[in-house]
């Protein structure tokens, strides 16, 4: 091989050594660098995360004490049971006394689908039918909202029983309603 | 220019020499030679004097006319630089006498305008005579050129070139891997260094790890239980919404109307429907109370007879449908 063609052919083989490395081996490296740089900083940052809640502890204790008094002095605002069919049944009981202290006639009530929930509270719904007038319906609307428990109404209906009929303060009013209410589900 | 130098002037019959120290001349002589043969051992003479001796160990050498031949050579063709020189060197007995010696040639190509090209030639046997005598008194040639051509035009020995050459390339691959080891060595220190925080990260993170799950766990309960106390909040501050738009809306309805029909929904929408003496007017009312959020009236206004007197029946939606 003549020094010319020799001289050559070690130019071409750098040539390819070099676009190799360019394409392959240096993008490869350099990914692999940047992706262990992006992996430690996301760790650095979880350590730091972790000092400062550490830092932070008392007052984190201290949130959870509060937390916890909060949650005690809910336990008044919620329906009685553990389960969905017991807080419904609590929640038509309760829907029964305010509407007999309101002067309304609670003539029927079935449990509506509900499943919202937040963290260990449960929400449950209560479809009510009720005779009533006037009065006695806006004596059942703030009974339910001055209730301890706290209760939801939604989707009310009012109809007059004689709507076609006689003109008359003393009308008689079919009242449909939702009654929603919140309770802690039991453990199990 | 170095700071020091010992130069060389070379003229047909005479040598001149000078010593330079931060660009003052220290030292200055002069010999003469008579041919080759006696070139060598006037250099020598030269080099040998006490002030040289032991100052430095690089000469420089200018030649003079007509000792070398400097020509100017126009309408050359156009070639690479570094094909200049073997362009003229294979052409010199057109362009400089040779005496039946052998040729020592350099060229370039000249600035400015056109394509003149600047080359001197030197006999072979001048410079291999200068050689002698500067590694005879054991020194070193660092440059053989043309006077006025100092730095541009070299006129070594051609197996002094080749040796430069090799030197040159040699420097290069040592550069080159003295490059790539650096680089070599950056880029293993930095992942080392990326192993190395890596690991100390992880360390603190493992030693941490018991304390940070139940903290983990106290937030938890903390969301949890914030959810749960927003839930009932938030029912608690929508739970008398209905009273309150039905209390609104009966001390908006005038005298003259009552309600068949009411229907709420939360977030304020429904409809009522009802007798009125006149239903715009109930309208107007419902409208200018604020009772109720955009009401408008359903269908046609209806003449009625209830009781012996006329009422119009109405039937009123409001309330603005959420976009999906």
């Amino acid at each position: 091989m003549t020094p010319g063609r020799r001289k050559m052919s070690l130019l071409v083989g750098l040539v390819i050594v070099a676009i190799w490395l360019a394409a392959r081996v240096i993008p490869a490296a350099a990914g692999r660098f940047m992706d262990a740089r992006w992996a430690i900083g996301e760790r650095a940052r979880l350590l730091a995360q972790s000092r400062r809640d550490i830092a932070n502890e008392k007052i984190l204790f201290d949130s959870a004490a509060t937390i916890k008094q909060s949650m005690i002095d809910l336990a008044p605002k919620l329906l009685s049971g553990e389960t969905a069919a017991q807080a419904s049944d609590a929640l038509t009981s309760l829907l029964g006394v305010i509407a007999e202290r309101s002067n309304t006639k609670l003539t029927g009530s079935n449990p509506v689908d509900d499943s919202t929930m937040a963290g260990g509270l449960r929400r449950v719904a209560v479809h009510a039918t009720l005779d009533g007038d006037i009065a006695g319906v806006t004596g059942l609307l703030q009974g339910l909202a001055q209730e301890a428990t706290v209760l939801t109404t939604d989707d009310l209906q009012l109809l007059a029983a004689d709507a076609a009929g006689t003109v008359t303060p003393t009308e008689v009013l079919r009242v449909e309603l939702t009654v929603r209410g919140w309770y802690l589900a039991g453990r199990n | 220019m170095p700071s020091d130098s010992f130069r060389l002037v070379i003229g047909p019959v005479r040598i001149a020499a000078d010593l330079s120290r931060k660009g003052q001349v220290v030292w200055a002589g002069q010999t003469e030679y008579a041919g080759l043969e006696d070139l060598t051992d006037a250099i020598a003479r030269l080099v040998a004097e006490p002030e040289v001796i032991g100052s430095l160990s690089r000469v420089r050498v200018e030649l003079e006319r007509p000792l070398v031949q400097c020509r100017t050579l126009v309408d050359l063709p156009t070639v690479p630089v570094n094909a200049l020189r073997p362009m003229v060197e294979q052409q010199a007995h057109r362009y400089f006498r040779k005496n039946g010696k052998p040729l020592i040639v350099d060229a370039l190509r000249a600035n400015g305008k056109g394509s003149g090209v600047e080359a001197a030639a030197v006999e072979e046997p001048v410079v291999e005579a200068i050689w002698a005598g500067v590694r005879a008194a054991g020194f070193r040639l660092e440059d053989v050129a043309p006077s006025g051509y100092v730095g541009r035009l070299s006129l070594h020995l051609p197996a002094e070139r080749a040796r430069r050459r090799r030197e040159a390339r040699l420097s290069l691959r040592r550069l080159s891997l003295a490059v790539g080891i650096l680089w070599l060595m950056v880029v293993g220190a930095t992942w080392f260094n990326l192993v190395r925080q890596r690991r100390e990260i992880d360390r603190e993170l493992a030693r941490l790890a018991d304390p940070v799950a139940a903290l983990a766990l106290v937030k938890g309960e903390i969301a949890l239980g914030q959810g749960m106390i927003s839930a009932v909040d938030l029912g608690a501050e929508q739970r008398d919404e209905m009273v309150r738009l039905l209390a609104a809306m009966t001390a908006a309805l005038p005298d003259s109307a009552f309600i068949t029909s009411l229907s709420l929904k939360h977030g304020g929408r429904g409809f009522v429907g009802g007798y009125s003496k006149r239903a715009s007017e109930v309208l107007a009312r419902l409208e200018s109370s604020g009772a109720v959020v955009a009401p408008r009236l359903d269908g046609l206004v209806a003449r009625e007879v209830i009781a012996g007197s006329e009422w119009e029946r109405f039937s009123i939606t409001f309330g603005e449908e959420k976009s999906p």
